[in-house]
């Protein structure tokens, strides 16, 4: 059975995303991943915000935006995701009480 | 193998300046970046930009690709020229695009290329981490069985070539609670690292498959159950089902098209070792079809019930 490990340190986030440690500090200086901890010596980060660091520097390296442009492209990415989530579980919903024709 | 005319996939002139490369580059870019495009062959055409983008971006690169276009045209075979030697030599790009036959034949082979599962990255020469989608039914997400996963990871020899993929299998226990679009880390089930480096790590993004009787809303799921206007009317006792067996549930007399019942701890698992709730949404249904008698019991009705559903809607 494998082992499941739900939160990183700086150093293991940055060596799992290929990146130095102080881009990561940039990225949750600029508010797009909110480790849990005071200070980058005690910072905790889950398997999304690894995720989301991930997306960050990708973004950052292939559409050569700053970081203020990927913090607003995520957000407006996870929005869009939200949406079209609940856009489809909301149509799944109300085409229970349409009738098929 | 094709010769790859990478001026034609950046839309630019074979005489383009390095400025116009880079504004052709990130439109595109911006158009088929997986993450922001839903084309549906956003992650092929995105990899052809950027494959194209490495060389011409690259003045020496850009001028050992235009000897060669002497040789080649697009969508024509290519064999490189005798004698020609791959530069090699290539800087980390995160490895998670996989350049072409033709770039690997002109520029040598890159380390951290990748094949068609979606490689999110390599870092030196730790193996890949690779990412998939799990679907899940519903179903699985209540039982406490282990699954078992078959899945290709590629394999690298010592000098970096590409080999064929290896198969693995893994047995795998879905924690409690999943989510649809949550990621489970399986650390070092990805690819296998080069010279004694660990292995990456397998990420499994979970997909729950829709369900033909349940929705699923948080860890709720809700239940459309059709009732015959009388059932509505007067009350009943029916039978539903849920993911885990049959149940008897009683409908109370005078129940509304849309109301909703909720079963407590009838829905999907949560992460506490709790469960989420059953809601029963109540939708009336006519019959297809009326004989006279029928008939004439509702114009009975229509007669003795002094009911106005438009009743809001009056000016």
């Amino acid at each position: 059975m494998t082992t499941v490990i739900l939160e990183f340190g700086l150093d293991e986030l940055s060596r799992l995303v290929n990146t130095p440690p102080t881009r990561v500090i940039e990225i949750v200086e600029h508010g797009i991943v909110e480790p849990s901890g005071q200070g980058p010596d005690r910072w905790m980060f889950d398997l999304s915000a690894l995720h989301t660091v991930r997306r960050a520097v990708r973004l950052q390296r292939e559409l050569e935006l700053d970081w203020a442009g990927i913090a607003l492209a995520i957000d407006l990415l996870d929005e869009v995701e939200r949406l079209r989530t609940e856009n489809q579980r909301l149509r799944q919903r109300l085409a229970r009480f349409m009738l098929q024709e | 193998m094709e010769f790859k005319d990478y001026y034609a996939v950046l839309g630019v002139d074979p005489g383009a300046d390095e400025k116009a490369i880079k504004t052709a580059y990130r439109k595109l870019a911006r158009k088929y970046h997986p993450d922001v495009s839903k084309e549906s062959n956003a992650e092929s055409r995105f990899k052809e930009i950027s494959e194209a983008y490495e060389v011409l971006r690259d003045p020496g690169k850009r001028a050992e690709y235009d000897q060669l276009r002497r040789y080649g045209q697009a969508g024509q075979a290519f064999e490189p020229p005798p004698g020609w030697r791959p530069s090699g030599g290539f800087e980390d790009l995160d490895g998670n695009v996989h350049f072409s036959e033709f770039f690997e034949s002109v520029f040598g082979a890159r380390p951290g290329a990748s094949g068609n599962t979606r490689w999110e990255h390599s870092g030196g020469r730790r193996g890949q981490d690779m990412e998939m989608e799990l679907p899940l039914f519903l179903e699985d997400t209540l039982s406490d069985e282990p699954r078992t996963l078959n899945y290709q990871v590629p394999r690298y020899s010592a000098d970096g070539r590409r080999l064929e993929n290896v198969q693995k299998t893994l047995n795998v226990r879905i924690p409690k609670g999943v989510a649809d679009g949550e990621r489970i880390r399986l650390k070092g089930h990805g690819a296998p690292g080069r010279g004694g480096a660990p292995a990456g790590d397998l990420y499994l993004v979970v997909r729950l498959v829709p369900h033909p009787l349940f929705d699923v809303d948080g860890h709720d799921l809700i239940l459309t159950v059709p009732l015959a206007p009388w059932e509505a009317a007067l009350g009943t006792r029916i039978t539903i089902p849920t993911l885990s067996g049959k149940l008897q549930v009683t409908i109370p007399g005078n129940s509304q098209s849309g109301q909703r019942l909720r079963l407590k701890g009838k829905g999907l698992r949560n992460r506490a070792g709790g469960a989420g709730d059953l809601y029963v949404v109540i939708k009336i249904v006519m019959p297809t079809t009326q004989d006279e008698a029928t008939q004439k019991l509702w114009k009975q009705l229509a007669d003795k019930a002094s009911f106005n559903p438009r009743s809001e809607w009056r000016d």
